[in-house]
């Protein structure tokens, strides 16, 4: 899918959380473009824009009013990463005025907060390898 | 220490991933390159994957060499140099005094050909850790109390975010960015079932 270059070559997996502190449980995967392993060690930030649009609109969750705040734990480094964006008829907006550098065109804002990013993968030191296909 | 490259000055940050980088004048580097001119450079890609392994041993997240080769994703390795004017890959120009720092990361083992999100995080964290690589070019641009925003450079173009809301001395409670997401395409994926 991703033409061999790794930025194009993510994976996102979203299911309900059963959380108190998130609404929606996302789990990154980096798969590789050279060998046939699947890394689940990291989360990607950019990919991260796309979790809480996508559990709106496959009806995750049904925010009401022109805004939704969704709050999303990201399986990879443990940690809350809240989207806020807003809605058009209880959908995730596309249209807008922001320009991403290297991005065509301007779309509706997604704004990402990373809560208390600190000790994303470092606090689990040493412990056995999360699952890994090889 | 890094075996076959030698003694290199490094930071090491985890914040939203784990991130590690030097400086590019180690390397002969100026900021300037593009992620094609670094793809072609095989030996300066082992080098910078030889002090990511390292790193990643050094960080605890592997527990030998050969576990961080098959841990690509992390430590994510870059390098750091001072603002600059230089091309971009859109061919937009960006002068020095439109960004903080100018960065280069490898995703993956690749030159990352866009904004790296968190690896923009973890360096706007860096900006707030007295002596790290990054320090002394980010930053300075304050907006509220406890607040910094930076600007980091890269090849296709400036990232901004918000490094942090911190407290007098603790670690960074948010870290914002902003991005837009439009779905492109739908379709469906057929694995095979395990075991079978």
């Amino acid at each position: 899918m991703g033409g061999g270059i790794s930025s194009l070559s993510k994976v996102c997996v979203l299911a309900p959380s059963e959380r108190d502190d998130a609404d929606i449980d996302y789990t990154f995967a980096q798969v590789q473009i050279r060998e046939a392993v699947v890394d689940y060690r990291s989360n990607c930030g950019n990919m991260s824009s796309a979790v809480g649009p996508f559990a709106v609109d496959e009806g995750l969750l049904r925010p009401n009013g022109d805004q939704a705040v969704v709050r999303i734990f990201n399986t990879n480094t443990r940690k809350i990463i809240r989207s806020t964006f807003p809605l058009v008829d209880g959908r995730a907006a596309t249209d807008g005025e922001m320009a991403i550098p290297g991005v065509a065109g301007t779309g509706a804002p997604v704004r990402l907060d990373f809560l208390s990013p600190g000790g994303a993968t470092t606090a689990s030191c040493c412990q056995p390898a999360s699952p890994s296909m090889h | 220490m890094v075996p076959g490259v030698g003694l290199v000055p490094v930071s090491m940050i985890d914040a939203a991933n784990c991130l590690r980088f030097c400086a590019g004048q180690r390397f002969g580097l100026t900021g300037r390159e593009l992620p094609a001119a670094l793809d072609q450079d095989a030996a300066l890609l082992d080098k910078l994957q030889r002090i990511r392994r390292t790193a990643s041993v050094a960080m605890g997240i592997a527990c030998d060499e050969e576990e961080a080769r098959s841990i690509a994703g992390v430590p994510i390795i870059g390098f750091v140099a001072p603002p600059m004017d230089a091309p971009t890959l859109s061919g937009e120009a960006i002068t020095a005094d439109q960004v903080d720092l100018t960065a280069r990361f490898l995703s993956n083992g690749q030159p990352h050909r866009a904004l790296p999100l968190t690896a923009s995080l973890c360096t706007g964290v860096a900006a707030r850790i007295s002596g790290t690589l990054g320090q002394p070019g980010i930053g300075a641009e304050r907006d509220g109390v406890g607040t910094d925003r930076h600007a980091i450079r890269y090849s296709d173009g400036r990232c901004r975010g918000h490094s942090g809301i911190v407290t007098a001395f603790g670690p960074p409670i948010v870290a914002r960015f902003n991005r837009t997401a439009r779905r492109l395409f739908d379709g469906r994926v057929y694995a095979p079932v395990a075991g079978r």
